[in-house]
């Protein structure tokens, strides 16, 4: 394999080399997430499938084949790009570009202060205001990111997997109030995932209990008033990223979802009012065939998940919906252009998958946030397969397969075999309290290391075929512009001093006082009066902190004001 | 403290407390133990403060901060001066999603290794050995 840096003069050829390649062969035979694969699979290797019970057609339970009777031929899958950098304004220029560009859906990406639940004005936000996503202090940052955008008419996907969620949520409902949008015509996702995001975002501010009370909030609110708004993005994409393999993935995801069902029927919800509304948030990466059989055997497991663990009995709640975000964690710095091919792969995967929403990674992610340019590529990849392969012109045309069935069904068995491990630990809050994930996570990150090392993986231009490093990126590097914190931290300030000081007491009282009658009363209402009197993320987090016993600052340096 | 030459070389790996990527760091700790230096692990920190206090209490002879959110100027700068403060001459070393143009800022505070895209654990432990042999 050609794995050394081209020194030699262009005529000069190595013949050996060259004889090498002829004769040389795949030697991985086993799928990226490790199961052994044969010569050839034949109809012996679907005895035992009952089509009728275990595939069935497209919209039929279990839904091996798709959620829906014509999958794509009723509607493409919502083509995102996520958008999300510098102040609200910079942000709303770059979703309107995209809209432009034929988007058919938005996703919104906030920074690490808004995660934590900090102003931009916080001393610990310094270095991070604007930074890997847009900042959202305030009802204002809300109000101009979506500025121009018709809200009753787009989807919105906020993507902000933290206990902050219904802050944000609630920004996003009270700018199409104040526009005078009925709420129950809203259309879009919210990453609600407060539990993933500990393994993704850093150290989380808030306990876990108290995480998962907030996003059952979300869920309740919506199944009340929101019947078209998803309730959860359950993010298995996040935890697949650090390493673990496919059916980890599934199991991860699938024990995480859980949790929040649990939760919510302890609320006094009935399953099935909900349900339809819970999504997920997958992977697709390069491992082609496993990463479809991966979607197929989801959609099944979750079925029975649904229908036999929860005794859902709608349809609709048995349905696995999810978005993909193509694997970040396959491009690579080296030849960048040869990501725009890893991400098409991966894409195809997703709609061979069965997609609902899909959002392509940019080929310049492993170097910035990505520019204008490589977005346009990223979208154009979902366009052209849209409008040009024929791809979606049938439901799930790799259903039948030999392999993929076999696969499907061998993902699906060691899914479930995670699973009843992860229960018998008490479920998954439990086995991340116990470290069980975290190890499971190192063991993933160091086999992988080691498989590049010893060339077991080969990835082109990491550790085979690789050429002299490229002094500059093709279409330049995205740059932050270097006086938004220091803007953003003005805004924030002067918005504190010119907001009406009463209004703000008057809603964080009214908070606090709901926010102390317990875990069952649901505080998205005051926390959005709260944000009509311009209070911030950083109030509103440390008011319900305080109520729940809890330093009103996760860093314990702000004191509250009211 | 006193300069009896300890057995072997010791590092601290540290990212900041908003930092979620850590695939990078993992794959390099282990191989520094591989390699024999002695690794000292200190998931997050908060502040500058608490860097320059573990690293003068664990005795180390290099720092490295794992950075992939964006803010590795801020950083550097930061952890920097906090250690010139402190009179402490500890070698620091970056590594993450770190553009060409932002190595040559990070190479002007003073930043002695940085590790951006592309970079490979070995690369990280030779250079160590090489910094640690002229230090």
């Amino acid at each position: 394999m050609g794995d050394s840096v081209k020194t030699q003069k262009r005529e000069d050829i190595k013949i050996d080399g060259l004889m090498e390649a002829y004769f040389e062969k795949p030697n991985r035979l086993t799928t990226c997430s490790g199961f052994p694969v044969k010569d050839i699979y034949t109809p012996a290797d679907l005895d035992g499938i009952d089509y009728e019970g275990n595939i069935a057609n497209a919209g039929e339970y279990p839904f091996t084949r798709g959620i829906h009777q014509n999958m794509y031929r009723g509607r493409y899958w919502t083509m995102r790009e996520a958008g999300g950098y510098a102040r609200a304004a910079d942000t709303n220029k770059r979703l309107k570009f995209l809209a432009n560009e034929g988007v058919s859906g938005f996703s919104i990406f906030r920074d690490l202060p808004t995660v934590w639940g900090i102003d931009a004005d916080h001393p610990m936000a310094e270095g991070e205001v604007g930074v890997s996503g847009v900042n959202l202090t305030s009802l204002k940052d809300m109000e101009e990111l979506l500025d121009g955008i018709p809200l009753d008419k787009v989807s919105v996907a906020l993507l902000c997997a933290s206990s902050l969620a219904p802050v944000i949520f609630s920004q996003y409902i009270t700018v199409a109030e104040k526009r005078g949008i009925d709420i129950a015509k809203l259309r879009g996702t919210i990453a609600n995932d407060p539990l993933h995001s500990r393994y993704c975002y850093g150290k989380p501010g808030n306990p876990i209990d108290l995480s998962v009370k907030l996003a059952v909030d979300i869920i309740e609110f919506c199944t009340k008033h929101m019947p078209f708004w998803n309730t959860n993005s359950v993010n298995a994409y996040d935890m697949r990223e650090t390493g673990i393999n496919a059916p980890e993935e599934i199991a991860f995801g699938f024990e995480i979802a859980m949790e929040y069902i649990r939760k919510a029927i302890e609320r006094g919800l009935d399953v099935d009012d909900f349900a339809g509304r819970i999504s997920f948030y997958f992977s697709a990466g390069m491992d082609f065939l496993e990463e479809i059989a991966k979607l197929r055997a989801a959609r099944r497991l979750w079925a029975k998940i649904m229908k036999e663990r929860f005794g859902a009995k709608k349809p609709g709640s048995w349905k696995f919906r999810f978005g993909v975000h193509t694997a970040g964690s396959s491009l690579v710095p080296q030849q960048p252009l040869n990501n725009i091919i890893r991400i098409t792969i991966e894409a195809l995967v997703a709609v061979l998958g069965g997609v609902q929403s899909l959002h392509c990674c940019s080929y310049d992610e492993p170097i910035a946030l990505p520019s204008e340019e490589s977005q346009r590529i990223a979208l154009r990849t979902q366009q052209i397969l849209a409008y040009e392969t024929g791809v979606a012109n049938t439901a799930d045309p790799l259903g039948g397969s030999y392999f993929i069935e076999n696969l499907t069904n061998k993902i699906e068995e060691e899914a479930v075999k995670i699973i009843k491990e992860i229960d018998e630990m008490g479920g998954m809050a439990e086995a991340m309290k116990k470290e069980w994930v975290d190890q499971k996570i190192d063991q993933a990150a160091l086999q992988l290391q080691k498989e590049i090392e010893n060339k077991e993986r080969v990835i082109v231009g990491v550790n085979a075929f690789i050429t002299a490093p490229e002094n500059k990126t093709p279409g330049g590097v995205h740059r932050i512009p270097p006086e938004t914190e220091r803007e953003q931290i003005a805004n924030v300030k002067s918005l504190k001093e010119t907001r009406d000081r009463k209004k703000v007491k008057e809603t964080i009282k009214r908070l606090r006082e709901r926010a102390q009658m317990g875990e069952g009363e649901n505080l998205i209402p005051s926390i959005s009066e709260a944000l009509k009197a311009y209070a911030t993320v950083g109030e509103i987090q440390g008011t319900i902190r305080e109520a729940y016993g809890l330093t009103y600052d996760p860093f314990d340096i702000m004191k509250s004001q009211y | 403290m006193e300069a009896a030459k300890k057995e072997k070389i010791r590092v601290l790996f540290t990212r900041n407390l908003f930092e979620g990527h850590d695939i990078g760091l993992r794959g390099i700790v282990h191989k520094c133990r591989e390699s024999g230096i002695e690794v000292v692990y200190y998931p997050r920190f908060k502040d500058f403060n608490e860097v320059v206090k573990v690293a003068e209490e664990e005795d180390v002879d290099i720092v490295g901060i794992s950075s992939s959110s964006g803010a590795h100027v801020y950083l550097a700068e930061g952890l920097i001066s906090s250690l010139r403060e402190r009179g402490m001459d500890i070698p620091l070393i970056m590594g993450g999603v770190i553009s060409d143009k932002d190595i040559l800022r990070l190479k002007e505070f003073g930043v002695k290794g940085i590790f951006g895209p592309g970079s490979t654990p070995d690369e990280v432990v030779s250079f160590i050995f090489t910094l640690l042999d002229k230090h």
